[in-house]
């Protein structure tokens, strides 16, 4: 899996789309679209839903590429634009309507498709994607973004709109429940009496 | 130190394979984003039309054409054609969030007084619904193509939502009021 940090993008690509060559523009979504979509889908679960969300992160990258000032890589600033959208969604009062509808908080409802469609999912992996649907959307993005896209607890709590220890809170809580998820017995002998 | 979590599982979460491919490439996403660019185009005609509609309307409540009271009808209940038809998505694969979005929004009182560009965006949405379900029904009665049937599900999956949120929105409204 590539991190989007890690995604390399030409300038004369980013030059071409802010120009609007559609060549430009169909590269650029190539290279992001696998990371952002990944990222969208783990943070929210439901793919109906990350698949709007990312179309809206495509569409407001494009539209404002022009914003975009190369301090950091343009995987990592698309990555803030599919947070953003994630997390305005999680907080919705619509978020919560539909949680009556059912569909959210059904672990294997939110496992990728892949492993429910492929005959034989590696199972190690599909261990480690229920250990993460375990947790919740905002423990889930903070392990995401930390352990993966290698976040500091600073640029979370910042997109969080909270403080570093909101980070390493929901961080360590996180730990904790993996912790209980893989290893049942021992977070029990080493729980507080 | 960056985590104390076991490095095996660290390693185990770093390696993950992507969630999910993305749901389409380029090519669709530039004739969606065209679509809703046409939209936002259309926009202020729309407001403008909705406009119009609530003057005529205010108009027509003012003569006593209509009922002005505030009572609130009750649908009759759902056919069985949609209690079949929501059988057939269901069994065809359909979220269960999208069936059970459409149960919910069957289940909703319509109010017999509405606010009209509400109204007219639910009546919109009920349109494009309708307008797809013949669309799989033609679909599904010539030679059926897998994709072509996905995509169909999903623009009406996403079209049951958008309905449900601006019910939704109503039922709020109306609470407040």
């Amino acid at each position: 899996m590539t991190r989007l940090t890690e995604i390399r993008v030409p300038e004369g690509l980013i030059a071409g789309a802010r120009a609007g060559e559609a060549g430009a523009q169909a590269q650029i979504y190539e290279l992001l679209a696998p990371g952002l979509f990944g990222l969208i889908r783990r943070i929210v679960g439901v793919r109906a839903v990350a698949e709007d969300l990312f179309q809206d992160t495509m569409m407001t990258v494009f539209e404002h590429l022009d914003r975009y000032r190369g301090e950091a890589p343009l995987g990592a600033w698309a990555g803030r634009i599919a947070l953003s959208k994630s997390l305005m969604f999680l907080r919705s009062p619509w978020h919560r309507a539909r949680l009556s509808f059912g569909s959210f908080g059904d672990a294997e409802a939110m496992l990728p498709l892949s492993y429910r469609s492929l005959p034989g999912p590696d199972p190690e992996a599909l261990d480690v994607e229920r250990a993460l649907s375990s947790l919740t959307p905002t423990a889930r993005m903070v392990v995401w973004l930390y352990e993966v896209e290698g976040w500091s607890h600073e640029e979370i709590a910042r997109s969080f709109g909270r403080t570093v220890s909101f980070s390493k809170s929901q961080l360590a809580r996180a730990h904790q429940r993996l912790r209980a998820w893989f290893e049942p017995e021992a977070s029990q002998t080493c729980a507080p009496t | 130190m960056r985590a104390n979590l076991d490095p095996e599982l660290l390693q185990r979460l770093r390696t993950l394979p992507e969630a999910d491919a993305p749901p389409y490439g380029y090519g669709e996403f530039s004739r969606l984003r065209a679509r809703r660019r046409t939209r936002h185009a259309q926009a202020p005609l729309r407001l403008m039309a909705a406009a119009l509609a609530v003057m005529i309307g205010g108009w027509v409540v003012k003569q006593g054409l209509v009922p002005t009271s505030a009572d609130v009808a009750r649908d009759p209940p759902p056919p069985a054609a949609l209690s079949q038809w929501q059988g057939s998505m269901a069994a065809e694969g359909t979220s269960a969030l999208t069936v059970n979005a459409e149960r919910w929004l069957s289940e909703q009182p319509r109010a017999a007084i509405v606010r009209v560009p509400t109204q007219m965006a639910v009546t919109e949405l009920e349109d494009q619904i309708a307008s797809i379900d013949d669309q799989l029904t033609a679909e599904r009665l010539s030679q059926p193509h897998a994709q072509q049937l996905t995509l169909l599900q999903r623009d009406r999956a996403q079209l049951v939502e958008s309905l449900a949120q601006v019910r939704y929105a109503q039922i709020l409204v109306a609470g407040v009021q």
